[in-house]
């Protein structure tokens, strides 16, 4: 089956409607990360002022992402790797893919890690192990379970993603259950607290709160060609993705944002319990357990999907891809779970730098560009005679775009000090940079790679494009 | 193969795509077997929801603030 390797699925291959594809990208949206993100906000920005600037950034993210990977994928039926190589070249598609992987492998890890730690804390709670026993012992076993788990249900596919999907969405009711506990239980407080890292440029920090959400939607990149390209039309599309998985994220945020402002904890499973006792901590421990799993599914099935585009993978059998896949997640929250949490914020910030001038020079290339239109067999087409072959299969026009939007975003907001410089309170950091690159691709495009021959441009152009 | 076939639809009917990337490669470059791009809808909804919704919330909360 197609959905289980990196070749193009054909359109009676692609049968989710958009029903189907919503409740997956809900499930794979909603998992601890939320709260992490709502922590960040609520620590600029007060309850209201947060939702709503977090609300604003999230869908401004989910339709940078949609624009740079979505209609390659849904007219062609590739993820989202494979969209990047009429940008980047028959070799220098790795970029993006080493992107994906320590994105999804990252991400994967803390949430399996999490996953096992809330298991942990459940039988804690339940009684059923002595609580000194659980993190030390536990938390390995729970890891090794869950990627056993992840590894069973994704033997069927992209139709495993699905099935669990549908029994694990319900998570996001249960998550929107603690927001009315927490805000029910604790308004006055809520309404009246302050965040604790507020600047005193307002301005500042309302910008920073768009800017959490623009980044972390930015990363759902690498999972969204892998979902959308089970379905066949840009119209079963548009909505399950701006709904299904934009909305998703600052809903939940927003439990993160009122634990931090009120209880100084964005993690439900630690303030549930002070706050409806240990029947409530069950459900909450539950909840973080069963949203990690189903993200963590759907992450490794876009990640062993992206693997499948190298040559010496793409004929390996399924099961052997998810072993490769999962590994490296196993080893991390097995072997050395703790250290990857204490170095794992700074990793990732940088991670996320990326994103955005990758959608800057997607969006660039395919709407400006090539006017909607790539060579899909130069997209399979790994030898040096074809139309992305570039110079030795790199675009120095991707490459040279996708390190000034990196410097671009830096210089505008360091990811890990979260110092600012020239217009970041005006115009965020992340759409600067996928600005600039997408710019910047387009200049080098037209003054380097057009009049050299290279990038099937003047196919296009024939045709009457650019 | 999808040569000689009618035009396959993206109801959820039995399997008829070809294994081969060759085969699906073909099929996609004739057309028959390609997805549709964002239609008129899509694009409004996009616009809706990824531009308008968010800036009458970033609206919203910078004068409630």
């Amino acid at each position: 089956m197609s959905d289980k390797d990196a070749w193009p699925m054909l359109l009676a291959e692609r049968t989710w409607g958009p029903w189907k594809l919503g409740i997956a990208l809900a499930t794979a949206a909603a998992a601890t990360w939320c709260y992490l993100i709502g922590e960040y906000v609520g620590l600029y920005l007060d309850f209201f002022q947060g939702s709503l600037a977090l609300a604003a950034g999230s869908m401004i993210g989910m339709l940078l992402v949609l624009l740079a990977a979505g209609p390659p994928c849904i007219r062609y039926g590739i993820e989202s790797v494979a969209s990047t190589l009429p940008q980047f070249g028959t070799r220098g598609w790795i970029v993006p893919l080493l992107m994906q992987l320590v994105s999804i492998v990252g991400w994967n890890s803390l949430l399996l890690i999490f996953f096992a730690k809330s298991l942990s804390q459940l039988l804690a709670v339940l009684g059923w192990v002595p609580p000194g026993i659980a993190m030390v012992r536990i938390v390995p076993v729970a890891t090794a379970l869950a990627c056993t788990l992840v590894f069973c249900v994704l033997l069927r596919g992209a139709s495993g993603v699905s099935r669990i999907a549908n029994i694990l969405v319900l998570h996001v009711l249960i998550g929107l259950w603690m927001l009315y506990l927490l805000v029910s239980h604790r308004w006055p407080e809520l309404a009246a607290a302050r965040p604790t890292l507020a600047s005193p440029d307002r301005l500042w920090n309302y910008t920073t709160g768009v800017e959490i959400g623009i980044s972390s939607l930015l990363s759902w990149w690498a999972y969204i060609g892998a979902m959308i390209r089970m379905a066949p039309h840009g119209r079963t599309v548009a909505l399950p993705v701006m709904l299904g998985m934009g909305a998703p994220v600052p809903l939940l945020s927003l439990i993160g944002i009122a634990g931090i402002l009120v209880l100084k904890s964005s993690d439900p499973s630690e303030w549930l319990r002070t706050v409806g006792g240990p029947l409530y901590a069950v459900i909450a421990l539950s909840f973080v357990a069963a949203a990690n799993l189903g993200t963590a599914i759907a992450g490794i099935y876009a990640s062993a999907t992206g693997l499948r585009n190298f040559r010496i993978l793409e004929r390996l059998p399924w099961w052997v891809l998810l072993l490769v896949t999962i590994l490296p997640v196993a080893l991390v929250g097995i072997a050395i779970p703790e250290l990857f949490f204490a170095r794992f914020g700074a990793f990732l910030a940088f991670i996320g730098v990326g994103f955005a001038p990758l959608c800057g020079i997607q969006i660039a290339d395919y709407f400006l560009l090539r006017r909607r239109r790539i060579d899909i067999r130069a997209v399979y087409e790994r030898g040096s005679s074809g139309a992305y072959a570039y110079w030795a299969g790199f675009n120095p026009a991707a490459l040279t775009a996708l390190a000034a939007g990196c410097a671009i975003y830096v210089w505008l907001l360091n990811p890990l000090t979260y110092a600012s410089h020239g217009p970041y309170r005006f115009v965020t950091a992340s759409l600067p940079a996928a600005f600039g690159a997408g710019l910047l691709y387009v200049l080098v495009t037209r003054w380097l790679v057009i009049p050299a021959g290279r990038g099937g441009y003047a196919a296009l152009l024939r045709e009457g494009a650019p | 193969m999808l040569s000689g076939r009618p035009e396959v639809s993206p109801a959820p009917a039995a399997p008829v795509a070809p294994a081969d990337l060759p085969e699906r490669l073909a099929a996609l470059e004739s057309g028959t077997a390609c997805g549709e791009d964002f239609d008129r809808a899509s694009w409004i909804w996009l616009w809706l929801l990824g531009v308008a919704v968010p800036v009458l919330l970033l609206l919203a909360g910078w004068w409630a603030g």
